[in-house]
């Protein structure tokens, strides 16, 4: 059990470096970023700030200077006052003051607001948050950024993932994931502000808010996922694009370029966001000047270069695992699209791509189903009539986005940087309903209810138990994933480095080895790698026993189940421990400990 | 009037209107029967 000062430290953790990032961002926005004001303004900001800081954190994680959270409390106490601070001016296009709807929208997306934050700082229970996210930033604090044999992740880009260095630094892995919850809240900033501007405040505030209760966000948020920083990235980009297409400034383009340059830092595959975003600048009826365009383009170049030499002198190719000859990374890329077909199992066809379409309001499939909530595909066709080139261009530009998405990463999360378009357009095709008549504004008033009703149950159901988990960690993580706990008590009696089969990395006592080939990219734990090469390259990588969860009839006779162990058994390179109780791991499988000789 | 005035989409009315709120309403119900009841045409 946490005591109250415990708690206020890990509050500290969350939140001191979030609020230096915010900080960096605020004092760069006057001359990098668009013109906002109010919660726009602090969003853009954020935006930059991440963007800028994690180029920092890269740097000088990369000579090794240590970044605890009082590293950045440094940043923040130098940053604090100044002239920026300064409220802009209220953007002609706002009009009159917030309606009171508006303003108990409002109201209601501060405490959602506030609940996500608490929620983040709970114990990582999201499968890639503790198998990769979180080890890779623990094994940056532990020493600098490097090459991490037997963890390819370290091999991608992670410009998020060193958000969270000072609070791993300092020993607050709980607090990593209010970088995520900071991205979230951006989101619905950036949303909330241009709905405004493209329909009404209330309309705009609404969106705010159901951005933040949609199922994706109140998955992703509380976690160290990045999917939403990429989201809140990508989607910045399309909006500067979009405002220079509408008359907007130069500078509007150096934010797009940053955008698009803190996306590809943190996934490679966000890089695909650059031509759609050139794309929508030359067809959106306003192309700029070559010059503009070549000035922004080396800018991106030059924000992406850090990254491309980090990649070139680790994994030998500064795109990898694209554009390589490697057979590991060739490999790599043919396991995830198998991953991918798994994962959504619909033919890449038409009827599929509208199965695709349709599941993301309304189907079961974890990965997809219902994540965006119901509001994006009701309302959002309301919003179609008669458009401007430049939004015809923005819908074009994203609809064609859609077509690789379903093919190669279906997964809903893999959208955020359009997603929130379809928030806009809700927006938008709920104002142009609640203009309807009273008839259509009381229907409209009674979904949004029910809608909104469900999602907060739905979200508090997440949430709560997470913001209780402050005080007792432990307990929530055991709740969570009892079986994860299990070996985790079972790591805790073995030799180190310790080989188990994928799992909950960060939560591990000790040194471990992750044998799935997805996470350490070399090595095939199943029949298709011979027991000698296996054996050899867990002793290379200093793997002296294994965790292992084996299928009734448990091992009496000796056996696992596992081929490799089982013929490593049988030539006496491995035993089995019998003196150590066999813990319950999923169904009826137990962990058994595997000591290699 | 500004640009962004200028471009929002005229209220519907009649036959539209009634479509517009069917389909709202056909969606919610959909969502939450997929979401509450495991309900739904769609992997």
């Amino acid at each position: 059990m946490r005591t109250a000062a415990e708690i206020v430290e890990l509050l500290g953790a969350g939140l001191v470096p979030c609020i230096a990032y915010l900080l960096v961002g605020l004092r760069l926005l006057p001359r990098l970023g668009p013109e906002a004001r109010g919660a726009e303004r602090l969003a853009w900001a954020w935006l930059l700030g991440t963007g800028v800081a994690s180029l920092a954190i890269l740097l000088l994680r990369s000579v090794g200077v240590p970044l605890p959270v009082f590293a950045a409390a440094v940043v923040a106490a130098l940053l604090w006052p100044f002239r920026s601070f300064r409220r802009g001016e209220r953007p002609a296009s706002e009009g009159s003051p917030a309606a009171p709807l508006a303003r108990r929208a409002d109201a209601a997306a501060g405490v959602a607001a506030a609940a996500i934050v608490l929620a983040a700082l709970a114990p990582e229970t999201y499968w890639d948050g503790f198998e990769y996210h979180l080890p890779l930033v623990a094994a940056w604090t532990e020493g600098p950024i490097r090459a991490l044999p037997g963890m390819i992740d370290a091999e991608f880009r992670a410009g998020l993932d060193l958000l969270a260095v000072p609070a791993v630094t300092s020993g607050f892995s709980d607090a990593a994931a209010s970088v995520s919850a900071g991205f979230a809240l951006a989101l619905a900033g950036l949303v909330r502000a241009e709905a405004t501007r493209r329909a009404s405040p209330a309309a705009g505030a609404l969106a705010g808010l159901f951005v933040l209760l949609a199922p994706l966000t109140v998955e992703l948020a509380p976690s160290s996922y990045v999917d939403l920083g990429v989201g809140a990235y990508g989607f910045g980009a399309f909006l500067l694009a979009d405002r220079w297409n509408r008359g907007g400034t130069p500078r509007d383009l150096t934010g797009a370029a940053l955008c698009l340059a803190f996306a590809a830092n943190a996934k490679l595959h966000a890089a695909v966001l650059a031509p759609a975003v050139l794309g929508l600048v030359l067809v959106g009826g306003r192309p700029p000047a070559l010059s503009v365009l070549v000035s922004r383009g080396a800018l991106l170049l030059a924000v992406v270069a850090p990254w491309l030499v980090k990649t070139a002198l680790t994994a030998g190719s500064p795109f990898f695992p694209l554009f390589g000859t490697d057979p590991d990374a060739a490999r790599y890329l043919e396991l995830r699209a198998v991953r991918a077909a798994a994962n959504y199992p619909v033919a890449r066809d038409p009827l599929g791509f509208a199965t695709w379409l349709a599941s993301l309001s309304f189907g079961r499939n974890l990965h997809v189903s219902g994540l965006v909530g119901p509001l994006p595909l009701a309302l959002g066709p309301l919003a179609l009539g008669h458009l401007p080139r430049a939004t015809w261009a923005l819908v074009g530009v994203c609809g064609l986005l859609l077509v690789p998405l379903f093919f190669f990463l279906p997964a809903a999360r893999f959208g955020t940087p359009i997603w929130p378009w379809l928030a806009v357009a809700a927006a938008v095709g709920g104002w142009r309903l609640a203009a309807s008549g009273r008839l259509a504004r009381a229907v409209l008033a009674a979904a949004l209810a029910l809608v909104a009703l469900h999602q907060v149950a739905v979200a508090a159901v997440a949430l709560l138990p997470r913001v209780a988990a402050l005080r007792a960690p432990a307990a929530y993580e055991r709740a969570r994933f009892p079986d994860q706990d299990a070996l985790r008590r079972m790591v805790a009696q073995a030799p180190p480095v310790v080989g188990i089969p994928m799992g909950a990395i960060s939560w591990m006592p000790q040194p471990v080895y992750n044998l799935l080939w997805e996470r350490n990219g070399e090595l095939y734990f199943d029949e298709r790698t011979p027991p000698d090469r296996a054996l050899a390259l867990l002793r290379e990588r200093g793997v002296r026993s294994l965790v292992l969860d084996v299928e009734p009839p448990h091992p009496d006779d000796g056996r696992t189940g596992h081929p490799l162990v089982d013929a490593w058994l049988a030539e006496q390179h491995a035993t089995l421990a019998r003196d150590v109780p066999l813990l319950p791991a999923r169904k009826q499988s137990r962990w058994v400990l595997v000591l290699l000789r | 009037m500004t640009e962004r005035d200028a471009e929002r989409p005229r209220p519907f009315a009649g036959w539209r209107r009634a479509l517009a709120l069917a389909w709202l309403v056909t969606v919610v119900l959909l969502h939450l029967a997929a979401r509450e009841l495991g309900v739904s045409l769609f992997p």
